[in-house]
Formats: C-alpha cells, sequence, structure tokens
C-alpha cells in the first residue's frame, strides 16, 4: 500500500456539503430523517447554499405536515412559486395521498362498475398509490427546467419504498394481465353492451405507462451522479439507529448516500452552570463520537442547537452558512 | 417357478417395510447419505450449517453489545448480521428446493422399486402359475377361484399368492414388532442399569 493512499484513508471526509454543491451533475437530492431532527431546515439552507451555485433550484416538499411554509414565512401551494428574496429558487408543497385521491377520481370518469373493480383491484398492490402519485409529481417536475431539485421527504422511512416498485409492479402487472386475458374478453363483452368506454385495455395501458414512467426514475435515482440523500439526524439514540437503519435500505436501493447532518448539537459557553445542558452535551459526545467512528465515509455536517427559532429567509441565510463552513464551538471547560 | 414363488414374499415383505418405516424417515436417511458425497448440493448444505453456526454467534455477539454505549459496534455487528442472515435465507431457498426434488425423485424411485414392481411382475406373470395344487384337494370352484384371474385352472395365480402372503404379513408383522421392540426393551435397561430403572420407575408414575 502506498503512503499516500494510506493518508487518504485516515482523513476524514470534510464536515460539510461542499461536496454537494461542487458535483454539478445532481439533479435530485433528497434530505430525510426521522420526524423533528430538522430536515426542513437543513431542506431549506441546502437550497438557498445551492441556489448561489445552480441557475435554478426547486425545494419540494412531500411531507403532509407542511413546514416551507412556515420556515420562509410565505405560503406554497401545489404550484411551484418563487421564494421572496431569490430570484432562482421556488419551492412548493405536495401532498401524495391529496394527488393520489385525484388520480382516482380523474380515472373514475367511465361510469362502469367492472371497470372500477380492475382499478380496485390494481390499487391493492402494496406501495401503488405512493408510488403513482410521486410518479406523477415527478412527470410534472421533469417538464419544469430546474437544474437542482431537494426534496423534503416526510419523516417516515418508506418515502423511497417506491423505488423497489418497478419490480413489484412488473409482478403484479404480469398476474393481472394473466387474469385479463382470461376474463378480460368477457369483462369487455359486458362493458361493451354497456357502452362503456375502454374498460380493462385502457385501465392495463394506464397502469404499463405508469409502470415505464416508475422503471425511468428509479434508473434515475440509482444513478449517484444524478441523486444523492442526505441523513440528517440528532445525536441520540433513536435517531442514531433510524438513520443507520435508513442508510442500509438506501444502499439496499442502490442510492447514493455520502452525507450526514447531525443537528441540534450543544456547545455550552465556558463556565456555564447549567446542569441539563452539561449533561446533554456529555450524552450528545458520546453519539458523535460513535456516529464518527461508524461513518468515517461519510460527511459529517455538525450544526449547533440555536437559541432562536430559525424561520424566515435572513435567519435561514444566516444558519445555511454552516453546512459550508464548519460551525467553530465556543472555548469548553 | 418357486423363485416367483418367492420373489412375490420378498417384495411383499420389502413394500411392507417401507410402508411402516415411513417414506420420510427413508428420505432423511438418503438424503443423510447423499450430502456426505462431495456433490454440489452437500458443499451447499455444509455452507448452510457454516452460516447458522456464524449467525447463532453474530446474534449472541449483538445481545452482548450495548447499542447505546457503543453504537458503532453494535451498527457493524449488525450490518455482517444482516448480510448473513440474507445469504442464509438464499441458501436455504435453493437448498430446500434441492430437497424436494431429491424428495421427489426417491419416491418415484420407492415406488418402482416396491408397488411399482408388484404391479409389474403380477400383470407381467398374470398367464403363469406360481404353483400346481395336488388335483382333488380341493372341488372345482376353489380351483377356479385359486386360479383367478388368468392362471390356468389347477393352479394358483400370482395375484392369488400376492393377496395370501399380505394378509399374512399383516398378520404376523405387527408380532413380529412387538417382540422386536419388546426385546429391545427388554435388553436396554441392561447395560445403564440406573437410568433403565429410573425411566421405568417414571413410567409407572
Amino acid at each position: 500500500m502506498s503512503s499516500a493512499f494510506v493518508d487518504s484513508d485516515l482523513d476524514p471526509l470534510e464536515p460539510t456539503l461542499q461536496s454537494i454543491l461542487d458535483q454539478k451533475s445532481l439533479r435530485w437530492i433528497f434530505v430525510g430523517g426521522k420526524g423533528g431532527v430538522g430536515k426542513t431546515t437543513t431542506s431549506c439552507s441546502l437550497a438557498i447554499q445551492l441556489a448561489k451555485v445552480r441557475e435554478s433550484v426547486l425545494l419540494i416538499s412531500t411531507d403532509p405536515a407542511h413546514n416551507l411554509s412556515d420556515a420562509f414565512n410565505q405560503k406554497f401551494g401545489k404550484e411551484a412559486r418563487k421564494v421572496e428574496g431569490f430570484d432562482n429558487l421556488s419551492a412548493m408543497e405536495i401532498d401524495p395521498n391529496g394527488s393520489m385521491q385525484e388520480l382516482i377520481e380523474g380515472a373514475e370518469g367511465s361510469q362502469n362498475p367492472l371497470g372500477n373493480m380492475m382499478q380496485d383491484l390494481a390499487f391493492t398492490i402494496p406501495g401503488v398509490d405512493e408510488a403513482m402519485s410521486f410518479a406523477e409529481v415527478l412527470k410534472q417536475v421533469k417538464s419544469l427546467s430546474y437544474s437542482t431539485i431537494v426534496f423534503d421527504t416526510a419523516p417516515t422511512g418508506h418515502t423511497l419504498r417506491f423505488l423497489q416498485f418497478p419490480a413489484v409492479l412488473e409482478k403484479a402487472l404480469s398476474k393481472i394481465s394473466q387474469l385479463s386475458g382470461k376474463f378480460g374478453p368477457m369483462l369487455n363483452g359486458i362493458l361493451g353492451a354497456q357502452g362503456g368506454p375502454g374498460g380493462v385495455d385502457e385501465m392495463m395501458q394506464k397502469m404499463e405507462g405508469m409502470r415505464e414512467v416508475i422503471g425511468e426514475v428509479s434508473k434515475q435515482f440509482k444513478d449517484p451522479d444524478l441523486t444523492t440523500f442526505i441523513c440528517v439526524c440528532i445525536p441520540e439514540f433513536l435517531s442514531l439507529y433510524e438513520t443507520e437503519r435508513m442508510i442500509q435500505e438506501l444502499n439496499n436501493y442502490q442510492i447514493d448516500t455520502h452525507s450526514i447532518v447531525v443537528n441540534q448539537l450543544l456547545f455550552p459557553q465556558k463556565g456555564s452552570t447549567c446542569e441539563q445542558c452539561t449533561a446533554r452535551r456529555r450524552m450528545q459526545k458520546k453519539y458523535l463520537e460513535q456516529i464518527e467512528e461508524l461513518y468515517e465515509d461519510f460527511n459529517v455536517v455538525k450544526c449547533p442547537l440555536l437559541v432562536e427559532e430559525i424561520r424566515g429567509s435572513d435567519k435561514l441565510r444566516n444558519f445555511s452558512g454552516m453546512l459550508v463552513k464548519p460551525y467553530e464551538p465556543p472555548a469548553e471547560d | 417357478m418357486i423363485s416367483l414363488l418367492i420373489l412375490i414374499v420378498v417384495l411383499t415383505i420389502a413394500t411392507h417395510l417401507v410402508n411402516t418405516l415411513g417414506a420420510t424417515a427413508i428420505n432423511n436417511a438418503l438424503w443423510m447419505i447423499y450430502t456426505s458425497l462431495p456433490t454440489k448440493i452437500s458443499q451447499e448444505v455444509r455452507n448452510q450449517t457454516a452460516l447458522q453456526k456464524e449467525v447463532v454467534k453474530l446474534r449472541a455477539d449483538l445481545r452482548g453489545t450495548s447499542s447505546q454505549d457503543e453504537f458503532a459496534k453494535w451498527a457493524r455487528i449488525r450490518r455482517v448480521l444482516d448480510k448473513k442472515v440474507a445469504d442464509l435465507e438464499k441458501l436455504t431457498g435453493s437448498v430446500n428446493v434441492a430437497r424436494t426434488k431429491f424428495d421427489t425423485k426417491t419416491g418415484f424411485i420407492r415406488w418402482v422399486s416396491t408397488s411399482g414392481a408388484g404391479w409389474a411382475i403380477s400383470l407381467w406373470y398374470c398367464r403363469e402359475p406360481v404353483f400346481w395344487i395336488p388335483e382333488g384337494w380341493v372341488p372345482g370352484y376353489v380351483e377356479w377361484g385359486l386360479s383367478f384371474p388368468k392362471a390356468p385352472i389347477g393352479s394358483v395365480s400370482i395375484q392369488v399368492w400376492t393377496f395370501a402372503v399380505t394378509q399374512v404379513l399383516r398378520v404376523v408383522a405387527p408380532i413380529i414388532g412387538s417382540l422386536v421392540t419388546s426385546v429391545m426393551f427388554m435388553r436396554k435397561p441392561v447395560a445403564p442399569v440406573q437410568a433403565g430403572s429410573g425411566e421405568n420407575g417414571k413410567k409407572e408414575l
């Protein structure tokens, strides 16, 4: 082994998200973690930093409890809207379940019960709702021309479950098409007699189309040049546990992830007499050491717990600086 | 003709033995022999056993590591464990498939060499007499019955002979079986005297 290699091996990766800002090819950036660890703050800050170096950035929240509006003190909706105070940063809030409802209602235009039965059957495939709504959103987003899209994901761990979806759907579709191959003519005969348009074949075509979209999207998501995932956590056991599980899951899905943001770090000032603060600091230190030991091949960004809420563009802008320039903690005892 | 007579007896006894010992027991024994031969599947079975041991050891390690105090170590063990468990599942799946195939094959062979062979022989030799009975021993209609269905009148047909052997075996086999077990039961306590007496005591209770 050459000494240079050893050196690079020993050097910890820089504790910033600079590498993500530098990687111009990145198109999809996901920010995820357990609830309440500061995902929204982190994703907003990252979007602000990205806006400085990219042509145009879109920030999307898929969390049903929308926080972007609160973070920026500005109302966002289903359509992308410019964030006040930025030229090239837009944001939108989408509700995966809501868009799913619309999809079903839109599809239910034809008034025949058997067609609906086939649809109900199709929607019983696990994860199909999530996947289809995501696919719908991504189709929208793709038609808009943003150079980078940041996702503020919902706190549930299975946001990315739909990435396994093409395989599942493929199986399910082959089953359904077997079924409709056998009973389709019969069903169509009945439907035709009732004068309903389309029917089983149309339904199958729709599903097939969705599968193609999802398949293409998941191919893009698995490309580390296009997509990365940023894990946000706080130095506490459960958060760490969830993060480890999430990272393993992402590995299974073959999604690149090489950054962890550790939020809400306490840095009591010298001579602080706050008993809780020092006790908590000790605990956080323990987990921080574990994080650094376990994730030596990750960029681990450390952000302090501030004394104020981070709301509004200016405060977010200030906070976002810590993602690229490591925070200098005050001297400790 | 004497050979046909004995062949039927031997075959019937063999069929009976296979049926009483049980297909599962025989399959298990054959599988043990098969997997101890140097084949690809035996390698897989060995790997499976090794993996199982590793998984058990890793589980113990995981239990022995505090997830709160040594998270990094715990998570590393966990990663290895998850990978091994996935490997093990895959291997178990392929071994199970092989086992099912093996069971089907041995089941078929077993059937062919016992019941199937019996059927074939009785069909093949249905016109041949197994042995003749002296003339005048039994009345004519009994002679006809003994030669049923196709053997010449005055002889015993293979079907009737097979039926007779089966019936005798059905009565005699349990007696032999109970004799054998009682002999084994009487012998057993002789070697480990105290254990045997203890066992007896328990049974009486």
